[in-house]
């Protein structure tokens, strides 16, 4: 039985290494602790010399610190020290495979075991841990060692001495320079330089040296402290930064002006994008920018601008990853402002406006354009109305009809927009109305389950109401509605001039006609004005939903982004190397590591082995640095296998109502070597595939994002240099 | 020193020592390998399967038959092939004319053994890799609702070739799970080579005996379930597999970026039988830590799924095992 067992042995090895580490431990939190007293002697005795405290309460400081000294000591060395663990370090100190604290569980009352055999191997191992005393090195397992904060403690206690030692200075303080924060850094930044003791009066700073310097501008002047901006145009390299006041040299401070790209000087957070990353940033900004000119959208172009400037910082290393996405969030916020929630309600309203006004012969062209959503040809035929009301090529009664017409459609557009609104909120209502039902059954109900079971459908109500509030407040700053809103007045306004000169056909007074006919044709103008503005809208949202799937590759690039400070080991698995690589074979050169790849090595296969005339070489050659003329001998590839178990299904097409659909064959590569045919057309045919594929599946992001590169890649335009070079 | 205490470290003394019979045995034979055969007999009395991973010709087949002579138990070898039928392997009802009658009577397959190989297992069609590994979990056939016992012990040595994976039918994660180790056999160095060459190319070709017997075995089994560890040790096994899941605040960073899923608890039972067994082989009553640092690659590295990343890095679980056991605290 185990309490037969004597681990007396055990126990005095424990107890002795127990006695070693605490005396260690004492040791280490006395020294810790000798830095806070030595603190505490300075601040106490400097300020008896100020006179601020007695020389007595000094005193009782210093017999203060001493008590916190051992205090230290006390505190650490008390700490709790599991026997289990002790042993253990024992055990690996002495190679004895963890026999002494096995047998310190083993011995443990609790430690018990039911089975027969099993308690007779813990008592066997027990025993074994006692004879395993012998091999024991409580020395090894803890050694006495320097404690890591005596150098500063003895550091501390010897600036005290000295400090005591030395007489209090009395002599009249003199402006001097500290140092330069940061002493280093690019044209343009701006630095501090640490001063004592300077006039209030703003002097003169210059950059350079004595022999040559040039004056740079002074921000900011305070007697401890200089700011100055570092010209733009400053060279790179070690220089001084040289202060005068009052016609005297305050002296100089070293200053490195540096590379802005020198990555060793950017901040320890900042966001690193690689080569790689940043090559494949800019291809999307350029199609951005592309799009944003084609498509006369300025706001894209911003948008595009305001990246490049976010990437130019990153690679000066002025940003960090969570600046750079936030200021990606808030570009693309500036992007979506006032967008339109619900572009479709918008354009049947403009189409139930045209409809209308197409019934009348005078706005029948006009109607038809907003019909068909050719919002610049009803801007054109707004203004022409408006052209003919000045000129007054309108007889009485067009005229008359034009009035009528624009206040029914101003009046249905008003209609429209109350019956929206009342829908809408009644829509909240009813949600509103839910909720709350929903909230007392919940505190009513019976079992957990139930409970759960509402509060879900609670949270899913809640969910609705709220986007719904949001929807609500987007279409209240939708720049279309607004512009909608003002045209439905603009209207309003144009056929109330109108019919003023009908009503008043008798009277005498013709120049009040005139004026409210030039009104008219002016609330026209604005109308038409109103529908250019609603066009732009919809042609940049419309710009936008094409480049969303760019947008989603921007947003996944900066996420992918990592600090510059927390990399780790420089490319551990050696993706740069592979990226290279990659576009050595890509452009047909054999690869430099040899056996990566099988297409380098073998003569005839892929583009580019060699040049020309060695096109059929050995292949053991470095590869030419162009397209080669040669080919495969078997161009078609082998014949289709024959042997596979294929079966036979009759597909039966269905004639759908969902628009035409296109029939494309897609020519697989032959087995050996590359196709036959033109690689921007197999590229294209690919492409096209994986991108369908890409937007109708669900794939997580990161998925589409390697997809994505891989293609940017083999971009026939990445695969260019070869052949440039040519 | 009382009669069971005796008693006791007895019993552990002569199973280190028929152990070492056992491997000195299998090491006339096999040379170089010494690892592996530690890892396929901790596969025997742990009573789970080994799976051999490693290129032709290195001596799997010649370990497994080895094994087999040592311990005077019955051997067969299936060769796994895309057309091997289940019934090819448990056996199949045939007609047999007797007394002028006709009967069905079951003829066995080669699964009734003691110890089987199953060569290139990734070759078969997963229908006939199921009934193998059917048989391995359960210890018994069902053929035409008959049941078959399969005799004790009963150790299946299952092969597959890391080469030419065209055509083969990689084992699914859940039946990988169904083999207590993985062990990957290396080359041999330039002297287990020479020691190769001297054994098999001359007259001189060594010669085995059984050196113990599978009832023998069977004890063995039943010793090393008896053996105890420390909970501070169990604990230390416990925290290595959860740091094998990347959710788990035990995760280590490569296990974070590299593993979809974790070891199983299969794999935490996997460690704990083989550090027993290790400990009995190092004439030890109990497990100690270095048992399960030893033993943790070879019963988790068939158990970690790495993710689309690892995948694509092409990362090793045993680096990540390494990197776990590194950073996991002993307490």
């Amino acid at each position: 039985m185990a309490q037969a067992i004597d681990t007396s042995a055990i126990r005095r090895l424990i107890s002795w290494a127990r006695r070693r580490i605490r005396t260690q431990r004492a040791l280490d939190g006395a020294v810790t602790a000798m830095i806070l007293a030595a603190l505490l002697v300075a601040a106490t005795t400097a300020a008896a010399r100020a006179g601020w405290i007695e020389v007595m309460t000094a005193a009782i400081a210093r017999g203060v610190a001493l008590a916190i000294v051992a205090a230290g000591a006390l505190i650490s060395a008390a700490g709790r020290l599991d026997d289990e663990l002790v042993a253990r370090r024992i055990d690996r100190a002495s190679g004895l495979a963890d026999r002494l604290s096995t047998a310190v569980a083993f011995a443990r009352p609790d430690a018990r075991h039911d089975d027969t055999v099993t308690r007779d191997l813990m008592d066997a191992a027990i025993r074994d841990g006692v004879r395993a005393t012998a091999r024991a090195d409580v020395r090894a397992a803890t050694p006495y060692q320097r404690p890591k904060q005596l150098k500063a403690a003895l550091g501390a206690l010897v600036t005290i001495a000295l400090a005591l030692l030395v007489e209090p200075c009395t002599t009249p303080h003199t402006a001097h320079l500290v140092r330069a924060r940061p002493d280093f850094g690019p044209p343009g930044a701006h630095a501090t330089i640490d001063a004592e003791y300077l006039s209030p009066v703003p002097g003169n700073v210059f950059l350079g040296s004595l022999a040559k310097s040039r004056p740079i501008t002074v921000l900011d002047w305070t007697p401890a402290a200089i700011d100055v901006k570092i010209p733009d145009d400053a060279p790179i390299g070690d220089a001084q930064l040289l202060v005068f006041a009052a016609g005297h040299s305050l002296g100089a401070v070293p200053f490195k002006v540096v590379d802005k790209k020198d990555i060793r000087y950017h901040r320890e957070d900042s966001v690193a994008l690689d080569p790689d990353e940043k090559a494949y940033v800019e291809a999307i900004l350029a199609q951005l920018r592309d799009v944003a000119k084609r498509d006369q959208v300025p706001e894209l172009d911003e948008f595009a601008k305001k990246l490049e400037q976010l990437l130019g910082q990153a690679e000066n290393g002025e940003i960090t990853k969570e600046q750079l996405l936030d200021a990606l969030a808030k570009a693309e916020e500036a992007l979506n402002k006032d967008a339109e929630p619900n572009q479709d309600e918008v354009d049947k309203k403009l189409a139930d406006m045209g409809k209308e006004l197409a019934k009348d012969p005078v706005t029948k062209d006009l109607g038809e354009a907003l019909e068909k959503k050719d919002l610049e040809k009803a801007q054109q035929e707004l203004e022409k109305l408006a052209d003919k009301l000045e000129k007054k090529e309108l007889t009485p009664q067009q005229k008359d009809e034009l009035g009528k017409k624009l206040d029914q459609v101003a009046k249905q557009m008003e209609k429209q927009d109350q019956q929206d609104q009342k829908k809408q909120d009644q829509q909240e209502q009813k949600l509103e109305q839910q909720v709350k039902d929903l909230e007392k059954q919940a505190k009513d109900a019976k079992t957990d389950q139930q409970r759960a079971d509402l509060e879900r459908r609670l949270d899913d109500k809640k969910r609705e109401l709220a986007k719904l509030q949001k929807e609500q407040e987007q279409k209240d700053q939708s720049d279309q509605r607004r512009a909608l809103k003002r045209l439905q007045k603009d209207m309003e306004k144009a056929a109330e001039n109108l019919e003023k000169p009908q009503k008043d056909q008798s009277g005498k007074d013709q120049d009040q006609n005139d004026e409210n006919e030039q009104q008219a044709s002016q609330k026209l103008k604005d109308a038409a004005r109103e529908t250019g503005r609603v066009d732009k809208d919809q042609r940049k949202q419309a710009t936008q939903k094409k480049m969303s799937s760019q947008m989603d590759d921007l947003r996944e690039a900066m996420r992918r982004a990592k600090q510059k400070g927390s990399k780790g080991p420089q490319d551990p698995f050696n993706k740069q190397g592979k990226n290279s690589d990659f576009a050595q074979r890509a452009r047909g050169q054999k690869s430099g590591q040899g056996q990566s790849w099988k297409p380098g090595q073998q003569p005839g296969q892929g583009q580019g082995q060699g040049q020309g005339s060695n096109g059929n070489g050995s292949g053991a050659q470095q590869g030419g640095d162009t397209w080669g003329v040669g080919h495969d001998d078997n161009l078609e590839g082998d014949s289709t296998a024959k042997s596979g178990n294929t079966k036979d299904t009759d597909v039966q097409g269905v004639t759908g109502d969902k628009g035409g659909s296109t029939r494309e064959t897609i020519l697989a590569a032959a087995q050996k070597g590359f196709a036959s045919q033109g690689y921007q057309k197999v590229y294209a045919d690919y492409q096209r595939i994986v991108e369908e594929v890409m937007r109708t599946e669900k794939l997580p992001s990161s998925y589409k994002y390697y997809v994505k590169r891989y293609f940017a890649k083999i971009h026939p335009s990445m695969l260019a240099p070869a052949e440039d070079k040519k | 020193m009382t009669t069971a205490a005796a008693a006791v470290e007895t019993t552990v003394s002569s199973f280190t020592t028929d152990l070492r019979r056992l491997r000195e045995e299998i090491g006339k034979m096999i040379v170089g390998q010494e690892e592996i055969v530690e890892g396929v007999v901790m596969c025997l009395l742990g009573g789970g399967h080994a799976l051999l991973e490693g290129v032709p010709g290195l001596g799997k087949t010649m370990l497994v038959r080895t094994l087999a002579e040592t311990i005077h138990a019955t051997f067969s070898r299936v060769q796994f092939t895309p057309d091997l039928m289940p019934a090819d392997i448990v056996g199949t009802n045939v007609i047999v004319e007797d007394h002028g009658g006709k009967r069905f009577e079951f003829q066995k397959g080669p699964i009734f053994a003691n110890i089987v190989l199953a060569d290139e297992i990734n070759r078969a069609t997963p229908k006939t890799q199921s009934a193998l590994l059917e048989a391995m979990s359960e210890g018994s056939v069902t053929v035409a609702k008959q049941t078959y016992k399969l005799d004790k012990p009963f150790f299946v040595l299952a092969t597959q070739n890391p080469l030419e994976m065209e055509g083969t039918y990689p084992l699914p994660e859940a039946q990988l799970d169904r083999f207590f180790f993985k062990l990957v056999v290396e080359y041999p160095d330039k002297d287990s080579l020479h020691t190769i060459v001297d054994r098999t190319t001359t007259d001189d070709v060594p010669k085995l005996e059984a050196v113990t017997e599978k009832g023998r075995i069977l004890e063995m089994r039943e010793l090393v379930r008896k053996v105890p560890l420390a909970r501070q040790i169990q604990d230390y096994a416990v925290r290595v597999v959860l740091a094998t899941h990347p959710e788990n605040q035990e995760a280590t960073p490569l296990s974070k970026q590299f593993l979809r899923y974790g070891a199983s608890p299969r794999g935490l039972q996997a460690i704990i039988l083989a550090a027993k067994i290790r400990a009995l082989l190092e004439g030890r009553y109990a497990v100690a830590i270095d048992d399960i640092r030893h033993v943790a690659p070879a019963a988790l590295r068939h158990r970690l799924i790495l993710n689309f990343e690892g995948e694509a890095e092409g990362v090793k679980p045993d680096m990540i095992i390494a990197e776990i056991l590194k950073a996991t605290k002993e307490a």
